[in-house]
């Protein structure tokens, strides 16, 4: 069993789940979210979010094999690359490079996957968003809509990357989407890394965001609705205590992520209410 | 023992308009009328319900007889009642639903102006009868099937007893051919309605999307 606790050998504690909405359970649609977390040594580790598209007929099992896949092909590139041997990240271009590797290799495999079970592409649609984080920072890079957020110091959170929306407030672009050209890869593949000492980060869907960011204000200034994108400090903040106090007593990685989808269900009167599909990875460095 | 305790920022919430382009013709007289009022009142009472489709949906209310009568402005429906129908005259049909296309453009363009998210808005036409001579069922049904192409917004068109599927079919878009409602069952649509737009209103983009199926209200499936 994967230990969280503080201990010579990880300095990470992570939570992560997903969660079912209440519109899909009303209306009989499986949870089409998807996480994966993963320590690939005991200071770099892999975070990734697959949210599955409402309207695609197999979503669900889309976005477990995305973000499967995606992690998987991240770890490779860490320990192909000899990255968690050196003292800084890569540079930009380098990991834009692998980054959009990995996200090809798992649209390939995708199209192999949905061509040996006679889908449809479009069927397995979903975003996909994902980090590596690091004792130098994190990497990271996403396809379509979510949220993620990072912290530096107590009191002090990022956006990490701004999500792609269409002029519709449900429209968004999928791995599956036809954006595999040379603009549509700059366009729609974002990729970034922040160089710091992290002290925490969160990579999220869209179904937690009201509940975790302000994504929807008015802006008195100029007289209309905005999306700050702006992570709540009061969400962020009191859940970095929790993740300490999980740390200290010594929960397995189980108990942590069994905690945290009940607090993404119903935590909070819009984590309740939510009709759409909520995931959360909430990553906190011990160290801090 | 409770370990997190994250606030929740105040947010607004995203809109999603639902235009009800409704016939009041003299031929709806009697129980279609009956019935439609109260299919009405039953859809209010199900967003109502429904905390973040009462949040989110906008109902717009325009009827056709012999004139147009926007009888309701976008509005959540905390914001108002439900009114009562009455009938009287023909069936100017066209213009009607070139009212509501115009009012659903005008919307979005203030939802935009205010820089406030929104989902595709539907327009929902009701009818029983044929189109006064004058109307141009055709034009309509270039402008619809364009701006459904285009994805400005879902069209739905639903006959009731006495209608011309024909003509209902020529309007309607490809994607979404005339539903024949059985009888007078407009609750049953009503609740089919309220429950989609619960979908659309938590839906992603994509070819299609899943929607209840159709059940007894209508006559047959499509």
């Amino acid at each position: 069993m994967e230990m969280a606790i503080l201990d010579h050998k990880n300095n990470w504690v992570a939570a992560y789940a997903s969660v079912i909405g209440n519109g899909h359970v009303a209306a009989g649609l499986p949870c089409q979210d998807s996480c994966v977390h993963q320590i690939i040594n005991p200071t770099w580790g892999v975070a990734v979010v697959a949210d599955g598209a409402g309207s695609a007929a197999h979503s669900d099992i889309g976005s477990d094999f995305v973000a499967r896949n995606a992690a998987h092909c991240l770890q490779e590139v860490v320990n192909r690359r000899k990255w968690a041997t050196k003292e800084q990240l890569p540079e930009q271009n380098d990991w834009r490079s692998e980054a959009l590797k990995v996200t090809q290799i798992v649209r390939q495999r995708l199209e192999t996957f949905v061509q040996s079970k006679a889908y449809k592409s479009n069927d397995l649609a979903c975003t996909l968003l994902f980090a590596l984080y690091s004792p130098f920072g994190i990497l990271y890079a996403h396809i379509g809509d979510g949220r993620a957020a990072f912290s530096t110091a107590e009191g002090h959170w990022d956006a990490l990357i701004a999500p792609f929306r269409g002029d519709e407030a449900n429209e968004t672009v999928f791995i599956t989407s036809n954006i595999w050209t040379e603009a549509g890869v700059d366009m729609y593949i974002k990729t970034g890394r922040v160089v710091a000492d992290i002290r925490a980060f969160a990579l999220l869907s869209d179904g937690c965001e009201k509940g975790s960011f302000e994504v929807n204000v008015w802006d008195e200034e100029n007289q209309k609705y905005h999306d700050p994108n702006r992570p709540y400090i009061k969400f962020f903040e009191p859940n970095i205590q929790g993740m300490q106090q999980l740390a200290k007593e010594q929960k397995t990685q189980e108990q942590i992520n069994e905690i945290w989808a009940g607090f993404l269900r119903s935590g909070s009167a819009q984590f309740k209410q939510e009709t759409d599909d909520k995931t959360m990875i909430f990553v906190y460095n011990l160290t801090f | 023992m409770s370990y997190f305790h994250g606030e929740t920022p105040d947010n607004y919430e995203q809109k999603c308009l639902c235009t009800l382009v409704l016939d009041t013709s003299g031929s709806m007289s009697g129980s279609a009328i009956r019935e439609l009022n109260r299919g009405l009142l039953e859809f209010y009472a199900a967003i109502e319900e429904d905390l973040i489709a009462a949040n989110r949906l906008e109902v717009s209310i325009i009827t056709f007889g012999s004139s147009i009568k926007t009888i309701q402005d976008p509005a959540l429906i905390d914001n108002f009642d439900m009114p009562t129908l009455n009938v009287s005259g023909t069936t100017r049909l066209v213009d009607a639903v070139q009212e509501a296309m115009r009012k659903t453009e005008q919307r979005k363009q203030w939802y935009k102006e205010t820089g406030q998210p929104y989902y595709r808005p539907i327009i929902v036409l009701i009818t029983d009868g044929e189109p006064d001579r004058d109307q141009d069922v055709n034009g309509l049904s270039a402008e619809i099937q364009e701006s459904v192409n285009a994805k400005r917004f879902t069209f739905w068109g639903l006959g009731v007893k006495g209608f011309n599927q024909s003509i209902l079919n020529t309007i309607c878009p490809d994607s979404a051919p005339g539903i024949p409602l059985s009888g007078y069952k407009f609750a049953e649509f009503f609740k089919w309605l309220s429950n989609s737009i619960g979908i659309i209103t938590k839906s992603k983009e994509g070819e299609s999307i899943e929607l209840p199926p159709v059940s007894d209200w209508a006559q047959m499936k499509f």
